[in-house]
């Protein structure tokens, strides 16, 4: 289980499962992947896995974009604060100490990474 | 027609296809700083960075006997980002960029290194994800990298040098001169990341467009849904995503 990422669904309809696909994308086991791609498929259909793997794996380039780059966080992000950063243990990441706040007074943005 | 780079009876979209298609086409053509026979060399690098038994992020793979080639193509500090950024991402620390750039590496260098090594981190992660073969890179293609910097690139908010962005198509103002738009202040800050190569950032907001949310119109939309998830679904997709990688952006 990744730090902070919980029990349960989340609110979030086959929550728990796409939890479980995610970490299985970050790992390296390739059993643990199949199963749940199987899991997924089954409960999910072969529509919703393909997307899901789809956004999974667009999430480790732009992980590894925004770490590589030092991208500062926008405002909508910035007003999130410390308490949404400590409930997923983000505060303990180490690009948390090079994750400065940019231009904290503009309009809210959208948010990638 | 674009043909689709799987064989696989999943019912992968066309927009999917297409994108990563065309970021494999991209990897085989000259670049920017790099040349097409370096960026296929970086893509290999990063396959075999993946696969192999991990190294600790400590522990610079040019370093171990054996393991790097003496007649690599691409310089051993290259190869030494191309391992950390596979299998590390989680310590990439400004004190390691500042290490690199601009002793060893050119910003512009590290950028477009950077870029490939998402990439195909992105999409053989996919193809692994679902239990499919890894597209095959192209051989090197002609020509000679670019060697341009975008206008006003500068050191202004992230580590690396950004380009000013306009906010049609998001696109460098370089490569956006026919929109008539003047550059917008508020393009959030990932989709400045890469605009110091900006061939680079072109085939990032053609990935985001294609397997995330078309358009980049991402807060306005949260109760929709998005191709087959539910906006709620990709969110979380992205959060526990990002949670793995340690990204606190």
């Amino acid at each position: 289980m990744l730090k902070g990422a919980g029990n349960g669904d989340g609110g979030v309809e086959h929550g728990e499962l796409l939890v479980r696909l995610c970490e299985a994308m970050v790992g390296t086991d390739q059993q643990v992947l199949a199963e749940v791609r199987d899991e997924v498929r089954s409960a999910m259909g072969a529509e919703a896995l393909v997307d899901a793997v789809g956004v999974s794996a667009l999430f480790h380039l732009m992980n590894r974009v925004t770490n590589g780059t030092g991208t500062p966080l926008d405002p909508m992000l910035a007003q999130l604060g410390p308490p949404a950063a400590a409930q997923f243990g983000a505060d303990r990441y180490r690009s948390s100490n090079d994750t400065s706040v940019e231009r904290a007074e503009a309009p809210g943005e959208n948010c990638l990474g | 027609m674009t043909t689709l780079p799987y064989d696989t009876p999943l019912p992968i979209r066309a927009e999917i296809g297409e994108a990563q298609a065309a970021a494999v086409r991209h990897w085989s053509a000259p670049g920017t700083w790099w040349t097409a026979a370096e960026r296929v060399a970086i893509v290999e690098e990063v396959r075999r960075a993946r696969d192999a038994d991990e190294l600790p992020p400590w522990t610079a793979p040019s370093s171990v006997p054996g393991l790097i080639g003496d007649h690599h193509p691409l310089p051993a500090v290259a190869v030494d980002v191309i391992w950390r950024v596979t299998n590390h991402v989680t310590t990439l620390t400004r004190e390691w960029y500042g290490a690199l750039v601009p002793a060893a590496l050119s910003a512009g260098h590290y950028v477009e290194l950077l870029s490939l090594v998402a990439q195909v981190n992105m999409v053989d992660r996919f193809a692994d994800g679902l239990g499919l073969g890894r597209i095959e890179v192209g051989p090197a293609a002609p020509g000679e990298p670019a060697r341009t910097t975008p206008d006003g690139a500068a050191v202004t908010t992230h580590w690396v040098p950004t380009a000013p962005s306009a906010a049609a198509g998001w696109r460098p103002t370089d490569q956006a001169g026919d929109t008539g738009l003047e550059p917008q202040p508020d393009v959030p800050n990932v989709l400045k990341a890469l605009s110091l190569v900006p061939p680079e950032r072109n085939i990032q907001m053609a990935l985001i467009g294609s397997h995330y949310v078309p358009g980049g119109a991402l807060s306005d939309d949260i109760g929709k849904d998005v191709w087959s998830l539910q906006r709620t679904q990709m969110e979380l997709i992205g959060a526990i995503t990002s949670a793995g990688n340690e990204c606190f952006y």
